[in-house]
């Protein structure tokens, strides 16, 4: 029996059963059939079957995928070719050699094919024992002996249609691998190498099988506008399975999670910004790109246990960064908006949760009419009201951390080396070459690709060495593979290496072929890359990209009233924030346009050392004090950026801003302002002065010093008041010697060491760019 | 210039309410009024204290005779519920109460909601009155929890049902008031006697003159949620 003549259906025969997801109010029905599907060349449809288990990835490349799509992404080849295919094929010693079954859900491709549509087609011909989605697939029941029987068949259309897995990818991947392998049908896939060194024959894969439940969802179809008007999607219900799969089972990871969960905004408005960096155009090389955002599973975690973030990676951010940059700027207590409040309320996500803040934004929108917003509620909502709070809420963090990512000098100058360098890759005759397509895959197609190469060598190299300890003999193509994947890993790494040659000569304006081909100035090389890493490395962190958003948003705040409209702030924050980039940028980049061609100009400033521990320079102040750099220092940061946009360093872009004449209300709030801002500016420099005598006066050498100094004292036979005068004295020493040492850093970094009339005066007068110039530096 | 601030309303605005000592006073000041029914929502529930009168006697051979009945608030010789006096006046208003709510007027002409006495404007108002109110509006506090299964119960109910202990926030919360409609009033003051004791929530009681203090300042401003 056939529903739709002309179309070619491939039957899947199984048992059915039906279940419900999603609570109450949103309960969908899910109809699914258990069935089995093995690897081979046998044409049964159990082979066709095992040859529809593709990865997305094989399908939409990165820049296309949405984020409902990643779920299907992160894949561990590594894993599945020396685990399971092991295991499955009896090599691992295991007896048992079964695994619970695949979980996957039939859906319609889009007929572009660039993701899956949201609804099946109208069902036609539904009676009670079948049902049949055009030419999509059909199910039915079989009717055995005038009797409806539990055993089911679904007819699907290959093309038409794609199997989401949500529960058992790696199986899945496994099983299409085998079956490739054995009909010798990877057809250039890049990731073929993964799996080609297992030689198989038609009786190893005999008697694989593994079990497959198919879901479908017979109620998510476009006729039903109620389902349409609640938002549930196929899509969204995808996602609830998988998290509630892998909540039972297996962790997911905290990055993974983001990118499912639709429970809360800060999670939703994440998404929102990643995908506002997808698929942006190929005209201006300087913006910032999706590569250089780490959302796989294993970095971003990596990276959030270190304090400092991941020295080596071309990433200069996280999906869990952002989101806590997301959650802060919509959901922290107003505390968090103190310029002198030095407690971290906002890096700890779970306490981010006020209801208050996001209606105090939303003023002015036609959303103002919730009087409060609990940041998990992305589910109890109209689903276009959360997109459009999501998208109001997103974009007063976009706005600041999108052009920070863009446009400030030091990441943009990263862009677009790496822009270049994608370019070079994408050359034709390079992408020919396996090793340097496998190079542009692991630099630019995100984390999780670079993670499962790694693991791979390794895996590679564990399994040499266990063969070499068993006496065995290693065999070619283990050999040919851990070499080939060394060429590779060589290669990354002196691509990596020249991006940071390349971005540090153009930041500092030095030749960089010129300069790094010389082979008498290798001193001179190191440091010109010293001086850039610091700066990369800070600028990378969490700590100074919260700074950066929090100091904006601080300083947004002292504008705002209560009742202040959500224009109003998005403007406020669209000024302070360009006001503060240019500053930054007239600070980190050189005063003249000459490109040098030995270790001169701007790199020789004291300010290139403002984020070095090891000099004299800001964060040498906070090394006084404190030595680890975690995220919680973002508070260290804000006070920062406001000391370098108010140095005497990028005044001029400062003031060149403020006094151009489209900024006039805004820039004459700004200085009336002033007074306020640079009083809490100082407040908090002194703040940062007396924690580095504390941190001296309390430190176990000085206490070491007092104790052998009253101790050679009352040896000399002097009193105890001579001897508690001496104590003071020294202490009195030791606290003006540090008192100078944080001068001399606020110095080298600030050009001097100004007080708050001085910058007041400096930014309030209006014509006052001479009087700058004419500044002496100490 | 600043410190002489009186009135903060919105997180942003509290959250730098000095660190001084003094009486502060809670006004409700919706930030936004679109239409006057939502001021007499809110207004009545606060006004309509639902109270009730039981009475006991107590008979022979242990029999009992009990009556529970609602006290209804009647106003004027025409017997009017507030919710009446409200939408007449509404009718005939609109413009002006709307006006009246906005307008700086109200702390003068209203009756505050909660007074109440700090030795630190900045943990009592901030701290313990603002961010418990925030915290206790997320749908996962228990106290929203339990509010979306029982959205008409007093605050008397939720104190016993969910075993907490009066409070400001709680005041607020169970009354729906959001807090970016509320607005705070100070009165900073160093002659505050020493023995009033610290802001500690569950101290307060301990503090006889704490209490002392504020029974005469409840007496002379009349809140609305005070004590009684």
């Amino acid at each position: 029996m056939s529903f739709s003549f002309g179309v070619q259906k491939d039957p899947i025969y199984g048992t059915y059963g039906e279940f419900a997801i999603g609570s109450d109010g949103n309960r969908v029905r899910a109809q699914f059939l258990l069935t089995k599907m093995k690897p081979g060349s046998e044409g049964s449809w159990e082979n066709s079957l095992a040859s529809q288990m593709v990865p997305w990835r094989e399908i939409f490349n990165i820049e296309e995928l949405t984020f409902d799509e990643l779920l299907q992404r992160d894949l561990d080849d590594s894993r599945v070719a020396h685990d399971l295919i092991p295991y499955l094929l009896g090599e691992s010693g295991a007896f048992a050699r079964f695994f619970p079954p695949i979980l996957a859900v039939l859906v319609p491709n889009k007929p572009e094919r660039s993701g899956i549509l949201s609804y099946y087609p109208i069902p036609e011909n539904q009676n009670d024992t079948s049902i049949s989605f055009g030419n999509l697939f059909d199910f039915e029941k079989a009717v055995i002996q005038g009797e409806v029987s539990p055993l089911g068949l679904i007819k699907y259309n290959r093309q038409k249609t794609a199997f989401i897995i949500v529960d058992g990818q790696h199986r899945a991947m496994a099983l299409l691998a085998l079956h490739r392998q054995i009909n010798d049908s990877w057809a250039g896939n890049r990731y073929a190498t993964y799996y080609n060194h297992l030689s198989l024959t038609e009786n190893q894969v005999k008697n694989i099988e593994l079990p497959i439940c198919i879901v479908f969802f017979p109620d998510l179809h476009e006729g039903n506008q109620e389902y349409k008007d609640r938002g549930i999607d196929l899509k969204s219900v995808c996602r609830e399975i998988f998290l509630v799969v892998n909540k039972t089972a297996k962790r997911v990871s905290q990055s993974r999670e983001l990118l499912l969960d639709d429970e809360d905004f800060a999670a939703r408005m994440m998404r929102e910004t990643l995908s506002k960096l997808k698929g942006r155009g190929e005209d201006t090389a300087s913006l910032a790109r999706i590569y250089s955002f780490a959302f796989g599973d294993s970095i971003s975690e990596a990276q959030n246990r270190k304090s400092e973030v991941v020295a080596g990676q071309l990433e200069y951010s996280t999906a869990v960064a952002l989101y806590k940059m997301h959650a802060a700027v919509a959901f922290a207590n107003p505390d968090a908006f103190k310029l002198e409040q030095l407690q971290d309320i906002i890096t700890d996500g779970r306490r981010v949760v006020n209801t208050e803040r996001p209606t105090a934004i939303l003023i002015g929108t036609s959303l103002q009419k919730w009087s409060s917003l609990s940041r998990r509620s992305g589910k109890y909502h109209p689903p276009d009201e959360v997109q459009q709070a999501v998208k109001y809420l997103a974009e007063i963090t976009d706005e600041v951390i999108l052009s920070l990512f863009d446009k400030f000098h030091p990441f943009a100058v990263h862009n677009s080396e790496m822009r270049a360098l994608r370019t070079r890759l994408q050359d034709p005759a390079l992408r020919g070459d396996p090793i340097q397509a496998k190079c542009y895959s692991l630099l630019f197609e995100g984390s999780g690709v670079r993670t499962v190469f790694e693991d791979h060598i390794k895996r590679l190299k564990d399994r040499k060495d266990s063969l070499e300890d068993e006496g065995k003999s290693i065999g070619d193509y283990i050999i040919n593979q851990l070499n080939d994947a060394q060429a590779t890993s060589t290669q990354v790494n002196r691509y990596e290496e020249d991006i940071k040659k390349r971005r540090a000569a153009k930041l500092f304006n030095i030749d960089y072929s010129r300069f790094f081909t010389s082979e008498d100035n290798i001193e001179d090389q190191k440091e010109l890359l010293n001086r850039s890493k610091w700066i990369y490395d800070t600028i990378s962190t969490q700590a100074f990209q919260l700074g950066y958003l929090m100091a904006v948003h601080s300083v947004v705040e002292i504008f705002m009233q209560p009742d202040s409209k959500y224009e109003d702030r998005l403007n406020i924050v669209k000024f302070i924030n360009n006001l503060y980039l240019n500053a930054l940028n007239q600070y980190f980049s050189s005063d003249s346009n000459t490109e040098h061609r030995t270790l001169t100009g701007f790199v020789k400033e004291s300010r290139t050392k403002v984020f070095d521990p090891n000099e004299l320079g800001l964060r040498g102040l906070l090394a006084q004090s404190v030595k680890e750099l975690n995220e919680t220092q973002w508070i260290f940061f804000r006070y920062a950026i406001l000391e370098i946009v108010h140095s005497k360093y990028s005044s001029e872009a400062l003031l060149t801003f403020l006094n151009n004449p489209d900024n006039s209300s805004l820039s004459q709030k700004y200085r009336e302002l002033l007074p306020e801002l640079v009083n809490s500016l100082l407040n908090l420099r002194d703040g940062y002065i007396k924690k580095a005598v504390d941190s001296a006066l309390n430190s176990k050498e000085f206490n070491q010093e007092i104790l052998l100094l009253k101790a050679g004292l009352k040896g000399e036979g002097k009193s105890d008041e001579e001897i508690n005068e001496q104590e003071q004295q020294k202490r009195n020493q030791t606290e003006t010697s540090i008192r100078d040492k944080c001068r001399e850093n606020i110095s080298a970094s600030l050009g001097k060491f100004t007080e708050a009339d001085k910058i007041i005066d400096r930014i309030s007068k209006q014509s006052s760019l001479e009087n700058v110039n004419s500044e002496s530096v100490e | 210039m600043k410190n002489e601030q009186r009135q903060f309303q919105g997180g942003m605005q509290i959250a730098r309410i000095p660190q001084i000592s003094g009486l502060y006073a809670w006004y409700y000041k919706p930030l936004l009024l679109e239409n006057a029914n939502d001021l007499t929502k809110t207004l009545t529930s606060f006004l309509d204290n639902q109270q009730e009168i039981k009475t006991q006697i107590n008979m022979r051979y242990g029999v009992k005779l009990i009556s529970e009945s609602p006290l209804n608030i009647f106003y004027g010789s025409n017997n009017q519920s507030l919710a009446e006096i409200f939408s007449e006046a509404i009718q005939y208003g609109e413009n002006f109460i709307t006006h009246f709510f906005k307008s700086e007027a109200v702390q003068f002409f209203t009756r505050p909601i909660y007074i109440g006495i700090a030795k630190n404007f900045y943990t009592r108002v901030y701290q313990q009155h603002y961010l418990s109110l925030v915290e206790m509006w997320d749908d996962n506090s228990r106290i929203s929890k339990y509010l979306t299964l029982h959205p008409e119960v007093n605050v008397q109910i939720v104190m016993t049902e969910l075993n907490l202990s009066h409070s400001f926030a709680l005041e607020a919360r169970v009354r729906n008031i959001a807090p970016r409609d509320l607005m705070v009033h100070i009165f900073p003051t160093d002659n505050l006697p020493q023995e009033i004791g610290t802001d500690d929530e569950d101290m307060q009681s301990e503090q006889k003159y704490r209490r002392t203090l504020e029974k005469l300042l409840q007496i002379i401003a009349d809140p609305i949620c005070g004590r009684r």
